[in-house]
């Protein structure tokens, strides 16, 4: 390849990066038949081949398996089952089937009882950290710097002078497991190259999967040399981690490559199209979530040329891809602006872009310092992790603040003369109480999960587990700051500011026809009327409204308690706002509520307002709100935005939304997911618009709600939208 | 309510993070109340002075509140639907203050420039960021001028930068306030044959012509838009005649073409009044075009966002 000229090269390139795409495309189509409705993202794995049949060797009477040794064993036969995966035309080789955490079905050690948090975990229907795995950030350096060999030398250097006890033993014994099966697979992949390379005729494909199988010989053991083999070898590390218990962190991808990409440019073994070539198998390997630019320890800017290249090879891939562009003074703005025009140009929801400003002076209120607090990067859903050094449950654990607040107004129903004031004392009461018990089931959590469900597989990327003979969930690593987020703010915060305003304010209804057609669930004629009356009250997300102002209440109660909770084990506690894809069966849970939405239906996704709740889905209103109940602790409350496509077309459109995402995020906001209205959406909810509350069409100056147009019009937009595509 | 500085105008609307109305993200505040009548008015809400009631027939739960409280029989069901006579009813605005689910809404507040500014100026981070700001726009703001004049200076003394959209057909003297603290002017010629203007707006064009003439002298961004309407100002004639006339006689920034709006069929039957351009198809792609390039010709810079 490298006497090709760069132009051919691209061309070249570029079909196999979209045969790739392609293939991915059918694999999904594929998936959907083999296992249907996935609710999640697919993280690119593969449909087993026909008559693929393996299943973990349980442990327990249960039919489970816990503990050091089940899960290495099961990684170790279930690594060996996956037959070899090589595409010629791909710059990378190997993917996987199965995830083990998946085969689990009690998913915690019954040996360790927890039943006596049971009652208040379904009081409140809490997502509690006890079982919960990953969610915390490999540091991948660790393993460029060693490669696997080193890895496992370094395995059984720490393992004669740890293992004292039987715990111990076993601990370094599964370790050493997990890397020689890594090891192993690596080798039968290496060798299927092999076998590929010596059928193949295409001469350019034969120099591929020639380079393919000098890279994967050299990673089964060795530490990365060039920009190949480090692809190479994350591909390994993402794939192998997923598999092991869907383990997605990634890790501030750009900075991670940038050495192996000099070098080899300096030598000049690579050019640029080699690298977007390289990335593109990186980002086709796995969905994880990787940051891009942002400051250093310092302050200084971190974009380099592979940040660019990782931009070029997603848009080429255009694929689902979780990248983060961190936002801060110093960013470089022409990629700043080359990230918005990619969210319109394939409308797929990538990049998203996080705050640098507020989650570090937020994660600084810990008692953390700059330095470490910008080391903090964006490497899941909703959360920031340190690489390697922290250990976070993040997105794991949920208070659904719908529920507490049903809990509450329970309590204030059997009062003779209910007020929002004793409401609130009620509410106080069941958040702290809810509260109290995901700090104690955390505490449970960090002292008996190692029985559980081991991190056998993070613990070779952390700077603690392998040094001391402990696991990742054992207090091994530096930091225990575990994420606790509040769901279903807006609801709760909705009921308040409804009963105030229409109860104890105008009149309109007095507390026991409330409380009476609550439990009725606004049936009738009646309840019609009533759930009109306390829709229409000031919501969570207007400006100044009663709505924001319980809203920023809720936040700072729910902030103030979170941070004070007393861990036995030494960790921290920190407040997000964030329901994760839970917004449907956190619904589930809560019954009528006073806001005037009906019972069992989704409560408010993250820190966004109720659908509707805005007029025209004004944006910089809806920015605010988010940006006044952001929890000032280093995680985030994350803002959803759903902007029209039309918006790119217009004169000046990408400097819009450029200056909205920088405003809100420099203002305190900590988290952007951007979603572009797709020509496909306006179509199935112009069929449907009644399963499309929430969708806001941008005309010509005015914005309207599409599910209020009329039929005609909603076809008016649909053919709009056809044509810009 | 319109003589003293901290005056009260009326608004039909404000609207946040505006992208349509000038530079940057913007608010638009839309005065209440027009001179023109020209009847393919996509903002028909503005026409009056007085506030509207208006009538969201998908938002009715049919609860009959209104029916009960209304205290001149205007609200009544006939023939199991909802029947609102205006002419019987008697502005007491019971009927709104008592629907619960907002379809009955009243368009149109009385509002000080103390409480517009305050909402303005909420969003003053994203017009610095965005080299936005707030846009006056109608309704024809020139009918309530010392309200606006007084609004923008307090926007400009706030480093807001402040944008209109008038017809300019006031004279010149009551416009003369206002242009000290503008920094951009979106006005509208719709028809140069200044009888069909007359015909088609109820108003002559010339002291519209004569005024942007003028206030393109003053030096301030000007920027020229004629609406699109089909089978009124969409002849090639028109735009040609309107484009060589900008060229002529202005310093305009550009030449806007505005595609027709088909959105205020449905808000007039929101209002209860009856649209008098009827159905109309909107103009297809290379007719577009085809006006673009007469108007281009004229050697002026011409922008046409298509819908």
């Amino acid at each position: 390849m490298q006497q090709l000229s760069l132009e051919d090269k691209k061309q070249i390139y570029s079909r196999r990066i979209a045969l790739l795409r392609s293939d991915k495309i059918a694999e999904t189509q594929k998936k959907l038949k083999y296992k249907g409705y996935m609710d999640e993202d697919d993280y690119h794995y593969l449909v087993p081949p026909e008559g693929y049949d393996w299943s973990p060797v349980a442990t327990h009477e249960n039919g489970d398996f816990h503990g050091y040794t089940a899960w290495a064993r099961n990684y170790e036969s279930m690594t060996g089952s996956f037959p070899p995966v090589v595409v010629p035309y791909s710059s990378m080789a190997g993917n996987y089937f199965k995830i083990l955490h998946r085969f689990r079905k009690v998913r915690w050690n019954p040996e360790y009882d927890f039943s006596e948090f049971l009652p208040m975990i379904e009081k409140y229907e809490i997502d509690h950290g006890i079982g919960q795995v990953h969610h915390f950030c490999g540091d991948v350096r660790i393993g460029l710097e060693l490669g696997w060999g080193g890895l496992l030398n370094k395995v059984r250097r720490y393992a004669s002078i740890n293992a004292l006890d039987q715990e111990t033993r076993e601990f370094y014994a599964a370790e050493e497991t997990v890397i020689i099966s890594i090891i192993n697979w690596i080798r039968r992949t290496s060798q299927c190259v092999q076998e590929k390379l010596a059928q193949e005729n295409d001469p350019l494909l034969r120099n591929n999967l020639a380079e393919m199988f000098q890279a994967n010989r050299w990673v089964e053991e060795n530490p990365p040399r060039t920009m190949r083999e480090a692809c190479q070898f994350i591909c390994w590390y993402n794939i192998a981690g997923r598999c092991f218990n869907r383990e997605g962190a990634g890790g501030q991808l750009d900075v991670l490559l940038f050495p192996y990409y000099l070098a080899d440019i300096e030598k000049r073994l690579i050019d640029d199209e080699d690298a977007v070539y390289y990335i593109a198998g990186v980002l086709l390997s796995d969905t994880k979530y990787y940051q891009l630019g942002g400051p250093d320890e310092n302050g200084n800017d971190l974009v380099n040329r592979v940040s660019w290249l990782i931009l070029e090879a997603a848009d080429r891939l255009n694929i689902t891809a979780n990248l983060t562009v961190r936002m801060h003074d110093g960013l470089d703005r022409a990629f700043f602006r080359r990230a918005v025009e990619l969210l319109f140009e394939h409308k797929n929801a990538w990049p998203r872009f996080s705050g640098d400003k507020s989650l570090v002076s937020g994660f600084i209120q810990n008692g953390f310092s700059r330095e470490l607090a910008r080391n903090r990067i964006a490497v899941g859903c909703n959360w920031m992790a340190i690489p390697g050094v922290e250990y976070g449950l993040n997105d794991s654990i949920k208070v659904n603040l719908a529920k507490v607040f049903t809990v509450a107004f329970e309590d204030l129903a059997q009062e003779r003369q209910p007020t929002t004031d004793a409401l609130w004392q009620f509410f106080e009461k069941h958040l702290a109480a809810a509260l109290d018990v995901v700090f104690k089931t955390t505490d449970f959590h960090l002292r008996a999960n190692r029985y559980n469900s081991p991190e056998l597989f993070l613990n070779l990327f952390c700077r603690g587990p392998i040094e001391k003979g402990r696991d990742a969930s054992d207090k091994s690593l530096d930091y225990y700051t575990i994420g606790v987020d509040g769901a279903g703010i807006a609801v709760a915060a909705d009921s308040f500011a409804a009963l105030q305003q229409r109860v104890e304010r105008e009149h309109r209804i007095s507390w026991r026809k409330i409380i009476r057609t609550l439990q009725e669930n606004y049936e009738g004629p009646e309840g019609l009327r009533i759930r009109q009356l306390m829709l229409t009250a000031e919501k969570y997300g207007q400006s100044n409204s009663l709505g924001l102002e319980w809203a920023v209440r809720i936040s700072q109660l729910f902030s103030r308690l979170v941070s004070a909770g007393h861990s036995s084990e030494g960790a921290r506690f920190i407040p997000g706002l964030f329901s994760w894809s839970k917004t449907i069966a956190f619904g589930k849970q809560v019954g009528a509520t006073p806001d005037g939405r009906l019972a069992g239906t989704p409560i408010n996704h993250g820190a966004n307002p109720m659908p509707g709740s805005v007029k025209n889905g004004e944006m910089t209103t809806i920015s605010e709100a988010i940006i006044a109940v952001q929890c000032q602790r280093g995680n985030t409350a994350p803002f959803q935005m759903e902007l029209d496509p039309g918006i790119s077309r217009m004169h000046g459109g990408v400097e819009k939304v450029m200056a909205l995402l920088e405003t809100h995020l420099d203002r305190g906001g900590t988290l952007i997911n951007v979603n572009i209205v797709d020509a496909d959406m306006i179509r199935a909810a112009h069929a449907n618009p009644e399963l499309y509350p929430d969708l806001v069409v941008r005309v010509t100056g005015f914005s309207a709600y599409f599910a209020t147009l009329s039929p005609e019009f909603r076809q008016l937009v649909v053919d709009r939208l056809m044509e810009a595509q | 309510m319109d003589d003293h500085p901290n005056a009260s105008g009326i608004i039909s609307d404000i609207q946040k993070f505006s992208l349509h109305d000038g530079p940057g993200i913007r608010t638009t505040v839309f005065m209440k109340g027009c001179n023109m009548h020209c009847h393919w008015c996509h903002n028909p809400e503005s026409l009056g002075f007085q506030p509207d009631i208006v009538f969201y027939r998908t938002r009715c739960i049919d609860c009959q509140a209104c029916y009960q409280i209304c205290p001149t029989g205007a609200l009544t069901k006939k023939e199991n639907e909802r029947n609102f006579d205006r002419s019987l009813c008697n502005h007491c605005h019971r009927c709104v203050q008592h629907c619960p689910s907002g379809a009955l809404c009243l368009i149109g507040n009385e509002m000080t420039v103390d409480e517009v500014v305050s909402l303005v100026a909420a969003d003053l981070p994203y017009y610095v960021a965005s080299g936005g700001g707030v846009t006056i726009s109608g309704g024809e703001p020139f009918l309530q001028p010392k309200f606006v004049a007084e609004l923008l200076k307090q926007c400009q003394a706030l480093g807001i930068h402040t944008a209109i959209e008038s017809n300019m057909s006031a004279p010149l003297q009551v416009i003369e306030p206002a242009l000290l603290h503008l920094n951009m002017i979106f006005c509208d010629i719709k028809i140069f044959d200044d009888q069909v203007h007359e015909k088609e707006t109820g108003v002559s064009n010339q002291m519209i012509l004569e005024n942007i003439r003028q206030v393109s002298a003053r030096k301030i961004p000007l920027v020229i838009r004629t609406p699109l309407i089909p089978g009124v100002t969409d002849s090639r004639e028109n735009i040609s005649q309107i484009a060589t006339w900008i060229s002529q006689n202005t310093v305009a920034e550009y030449y806007e073409l505005l595609t027709y709006n088909p959105l205020a069929p449905a808000k007039y039957e929101n209002l209860g009044l009856p649209y008098k351009l009827g159905k109309v198809n909107p103009l297809r792609k290379d007719k577009i075009n085809d006006l673009v390039a007469a108007a281009s010709a004229c050697g002026i810079p011409v922008v046409c966002e298509r819908i």
